[in-house]
């Protein structure tokens, strides 16, 4: 049973890693490998403010998330956007340049070791259902359920979310109804890279970073993904909550050298099992609301026809 | 159809690059040693790369499909030569034979899992075996965990037979590369990565196509592995299944010109002589050049120094500033680069 719980408490810091993924890839179908370094950014840049001002953690959010929301827009807007139009590898090789020259940046900067974000709170413990759990995981799990239920909210419910749903069904009709798309794209972008800062001061908290942590949190974020079926934005949150499962009760059965193995031969098993996952869904099984209609892997969009020119 | 687009220009074109590779192979065999230790040290590790570099491209390049799984194909092909030299007393060469068979089989094992997926999702699918090698090497006791294991010295080849090796290897693996790319195979390849579908709806397999490159990548970057392990000597799981592994690859053919004969060669000669070992006392600076190198190239050159060179060229002697996309005939699909056509929307 306590195996149980902090699982799904850690399910809350994944279901936040694998937000900003979703985000990105539902509405304009990028794949950023450069997510996990965004969240190692986050946390490096929460840890400067910290020291600076002498604030909170989750104090310092208040000056991050704008600040990654800042320097990420005219990524989207004058360099990815553009990459879209030429297929799936342009975008996936720019991505992985980011990805490469934020890690060096921040090792030339912060050194290699694994460091991590004090808070006074951070090993406090309460409490929870007759288990001892960390106040930090719980923090961690209603910041994910908050944020995924706020983005679902956002999207189904505000004129922004149906702009924002126009333009990833369909952009060039949505060009020709008065949206601009790559403004939306771009705020899109902004957006999830603002989660992926919340992310990063969550991690910070909870436990270390280093500079190469990056492309590991970016596999959780896309096993989370996949996992909550990929575009769906309340997918996530399960998805989210059954990684923290899988892997708390893996690394409890093979032993704690396996935590990270297990993620990443759940995701692999995952990955091996979605061609049959996604029949069975369009057969009518697990059928769920989407919003970016086509976006399961069984009928591939082209990407291509699909982005206006900027 | 096919014996139609395999013309003699195609042939040519593939007799030539062979005759080009086979004259490098000649020069570099013959002022190899007169380098000094130093200089062959550095070429041999170079070698290596081109050799890995190049198979990447089969994959990566040819068939489209964009791995990130060669680290753990370095790694096994490290591990395999250094436990084979140390275990089985077999000489030098079966044992890095050994490493390409580790290397093709765990690549296909790969395949087998990940070939039901398209595009990123194969992409992202590779990374987690990338990683899991990694995480599960540092705890596989057998080959004695983070510690890692070494080969007796006395059975490290000189760095002048290393030298050699690496020069056979990177001559066998660029040949393959250059047989693939003008075969009827290659074509094929290319087919399956520009639209998987129609490749389907024509009779060809994408799944055998894609396995048999996969295979083929996975032994030469096993090969390439193996000549890295020899040159340290003692291996680690942390430096030999180390992501860098994958990226360095990726970078260099990019670079060079993704899914061209030559980028990958160029790539890595620019990617590791120019700029690595330049910067070799900040490697954080070399990180950030690459990095960079590597977006504006997809930004502005996306066939890389060689597609950007062809173009420049073209250009010229056609007076016109830029390339018409390519009729389909064979002759001019034969003087275009064959990734101009079918990609831009």
């Amino acid at each position: 049973m306590s195996v149980i719980i902090s699982g799904l408490l850690s399910g809350g810091l994944y279901a936040t890693i694998g937000l900003g993924l979703a985000l990105v890839f539902g509405v304009m179908r990028l794949v950023n490998l450069a997510h996990g370094e965004f969240i190692v950014l986050g946390a490096y840049a929460a840890s400067l403010f910290i020291t600076w001002l002498g604030v909170d953690p989750f104090v310092s959010l208040i000056i991050v998330v704008p600040l990654m929301a800042l320097v990420t827009y005219p990524l989207q807007r004058f360099l990815l956007t553009g990459l879209l139009r030429k297929g799936l590898e342009s975008p996936l090789v720019a991505t992985f340049g980011l990805s490469l020259v934020i890690t060096a940046v921040l090792t030339a900067l912060f050194g290699g070791d694994a460091r991590s974000l004090n808070a006074p709170y951070a090993s406090a413990g309460i409490d929870l259902l007759g288990t001892r759990v960390r106040v930090i995981d719980v923090v961690g799990l209603l910041i994910g359920v908050v944020l995924v239920v706020g983005t679902h909210l956002l999207m189904s419910r505000s004129r922004w979310g149906a702009a924002l749903r126009a333009a990833s069904a369909d952009p060039i009709t949505a060009g020709t109804m008065g949206i601009n798309v790559n403004v939306v794209y771009a705020l899109t972008f902004a957006a999830s890279a603002a989660i992926a800062a919340v992310g990063g001061v969550l991690v910070g908290v909870a436990y270390s970073f280093s500079p190469t942590a990056g492309s590991n949190y970016m596999l959780i974020g896309f096993t989370v993904v996949v996992l909550g079926g990929t575009g769906s934005v309340l997918g996530v949150l399960w998805g989210g909550l059954a990684l923290g499962v899988v892997q708390s009760v893996g690394s409890a059965v093979f032993g704690g050298q396996y935590r990270d193995f297990v993620i990443y031969a759940a995701f692999i098993i995952i990955l091996a099992l979605k061609p049959a996952i996604d029949t069975a869904r369009d057969r009518g099984l697990f059928a769920r609301k989407r919003y970016t209609p086509g976006a399961s892997a069984a009928t591939p969009q082209t990407t291509s026809t699909a982005v206006p020119t900027s | 159809m096919k014996t139609a687009l395999l013309s003699s220009g195609r042939r040519a074109s593939a007799v030539r690059s062979l005759i080009l590779l086979a004259v490098l192979l000649v020069f570099l065999a013959a002022f190899g040693p007169a380098i000094g230790r130093y200089q062959m040290s550095l070429v041999t590790t170079l070698l290596a790369y081109v050799a890995a570099a190049t198979a990447w491209n089969i994959i990566g390049g040819i068939g489209g499909q964009f791995s990130l799984a060669s680290s753990a194909f370095i790694g096994v092909g490290s591990y395999v030569t250094i436990m084979m030299l140390r275990g089985t007393g077999l000489p030098l060469w079966s044992c890095l034979a050994t490493a390409a068979v580790g290397g093709a089989l765990f690549a296909a094992l790969t395949g087998v899992v990940l070939f039901r997926l398209r595009g990123f999702y194969f992409t992202i699918g590779t990374l987690a075996v990338a990683l899991a090698a990694l995480t599960w090497m540092t705890t596989f006791a057998f080959t004695g965990a983070t510690t890692g294991i070494s080969a007796p010295l006395a059975l490290i080849p000189s760095g002048a037979a290393l030298y050699q090796m690496a020069l056979v290897v990177a001559g066998v693996a660029t040949a393959v590369g250059i047989v693939v790319f003008y075969s009827p195979f290659g074509l094929r390849l290319m087919a399956v990565r520009d639209d998987e579908d129609v490749a389907d709806s024509l009779g060809i397999s994408p799944f055998r196509s894609k396995m048999v490159a996969m295979t083929l990548s996975g032994a030469f970057i096993g090969l390439a592995g193996g000549v890295f392990a020899l040159q340290k000597a003692s291996i680690e799981p942390f430096s030999a299944f180390s992501l860098d592994w994958s990226i360095t690859i990726v970078v260099m053919v990019v670079v060079g010109g993704i899914g061209t004969v030559w980028g990958p060669t160029i790539g890595a000669i620019v990617i590791y002589y120019g700029i690595t070992v330049q910067l070799q006392s900040v490697p954080a600076v070399s990180s950030v050049i690459s990095g960079i190198l590597m977006i504006l190239v997809i930004k502005f050159l996306p066939h890389g120094i060689v597609g950007g060179a062809h173009n420049a060229f073209a250009s010229l002697t056609r007076r016109r500033n830029t390339p018409p996309k390519p009729p389909l005939t064979p002759r001019e699909n034969e003087l275009v680069h064959p990734q101009t056509s079918g990609l831009e929307a």
